[in-house]
């Protein structure tokens, strides 16, 4: 009896997995950039899809409709006025730069006291 | 010259002899904009009487820039109580108070408050119980007052929701796209998808945004804001279908149909 339920729950296991995720239809993220509250970040992603569905499909909602599932928003809050986010991207630069991690974060407090 | 002596004082007598002035106005309560009739009767000291001529009529107004009084005509030009007296040759009347309300498609708002009281709290003064800050409700009603009604409906459905996140930002994942959200969705629907379900396009521009620079105007409040979006970092959420945008507008849209 078990290797029976054990077989029908392999068997339909597909079935129940095809609901949650639609394989057929792309998701977009929208990223939001420094500076930008939840509010404006939401305001910023359906700005996007309406940009795609305009540019892309020609405003043919039904065509949109028939590519692009959910359109997401994946949202990390900017704090300090940004100046947190200023000084990720800073170190970032300077680490791209070939800058050792601990120099660059010297270099920004000096500069910041400054 | 002993004659003109004689005579002066009895001339300022016949030009200043009412002995009591009263005041009235055809109505207490006036529309901004509006203007109420003053009648000002004065008695003699034998007892008659007899309504006073406009021109030797000084009017004392306060708030001073409340109203104004051309002749005997008071026009209305700031919402709140504003007290009126006359006065003829030195002789004040009686004080009446006016109430000048604002009226905006029908919808009476609510005085300006006083700011450093409206300030002094998370939540503010919000005298006529509708959800939204006095001061946001008026500032609202005064940027939307030419443009399509629709405009006022959104930014007051964004005035309630901010309330939400003053008063439970801890609840930010449960409030942010059903409540906070929400009049950015209905907003997106006026504008963008609207025909498409036979209703008209009405907003062109972003409601939200404005009404929340006003709502959240104090370090406390924008400190609040901040709490409530930090809650919702770090996660992904979707935006919801067109066929459902207009479902988040929170008022009557029948109104709005073609």
């Amino acid at each position: 009896m078990k290797q029976l339920l054990f077989i029908l729950l392999v068997w339909f296991y597909p079935l129940f997995s095809f609901g949650a995720i639609n394989e057929y239809l792309m998701d977009v993220y929208f990223a939001n950039g420094i500076l930008t509250d939840e509010g404006n970040a939401t305001a910023n992603t359906i700005l996007l899809k309406r940009a795609i569905q305009k540019d892309t499909y020609n405003l043919n909602i039904k065509a949109y409709n028939e590519d692009i599932g959910n359109v997401l928003r994946a949202y990390n809050s900017t704090r300090l006025g940004g100046l947190d986010d200023l000084y990720e991207s800073f170190l970032q630069k300077l680490s791209l730069a070939g800058w050792n991690d601990a120099l660059a974060r010297l270099l920004f407090c000096s500069l910041h006291q400054s | 010259m002993k004659i003109f002596i004689i005579l002066f004082p009895t001339l300022l007598l016949f030009a200043n002899n009412f002995k009591t002035i009263t005041l009235e106005s055809n109505a207490t309560t006036v529309n901004v904009g509006d203007t109420v009739k003053l009648t000002t009767t004065g008695t003699y000291s034998d007892g008659s009487s007899s309504s006073a001529v406009d021109e030797n009529i000084t009017y004392t107004i306060s708030p001073t820039d409340s109203a104004v009084v051309n002749g005997s005509v008071f026009r209305a030009k700031k919402d709140g109580n504003v007290t009126v007296q006359a006065a003829i040759d030195g002789v004040n009347s009686n004080t009446i108070t006016l109430n000048i309300t604002w009226v905006v498609n029908g919808h009476v708002l609510p005085p300006e408050p006083e700011k450093a009281l409206n300030d002094s709290t998370l939540l503010g003064i919000d005298s006529n119980n509708n959800g939204v800050r006095d001061d946001v409700e008026r500032w609202i009603y005064e940027t939307y007052k030419d443009k399509h009604p629709i405009h006022v409906d959104i930014g007051m459905q964004a005035g309630r929701a901010y309330k939400q996140v003053l008063e439970t930002p801890e609840r930010a994942k449960e409030i942010h796209d059903t409540v906070v959200n929400a009049p950015l969705f209905c907003a997106s629907y006026y504008m963008y998808y609207a025909k498409l379900f036979d209703d008209p396009i009405l907003v062109h521009e972003r409601i939200d945004a404005p009404v929340k620079s006003k709502y959240f105007n104090t370090k406390d409040r924008n400190d609040v804001y901040w709490r409530y979006d930090k809650l919702l970092s770090g996660d992904s959420y979707p935006l919801p279908d067109i066929e459902k945008e207009k479902s988040f507008c929170d008022f009557d849209t029948s109104k709005y149909k073609k």
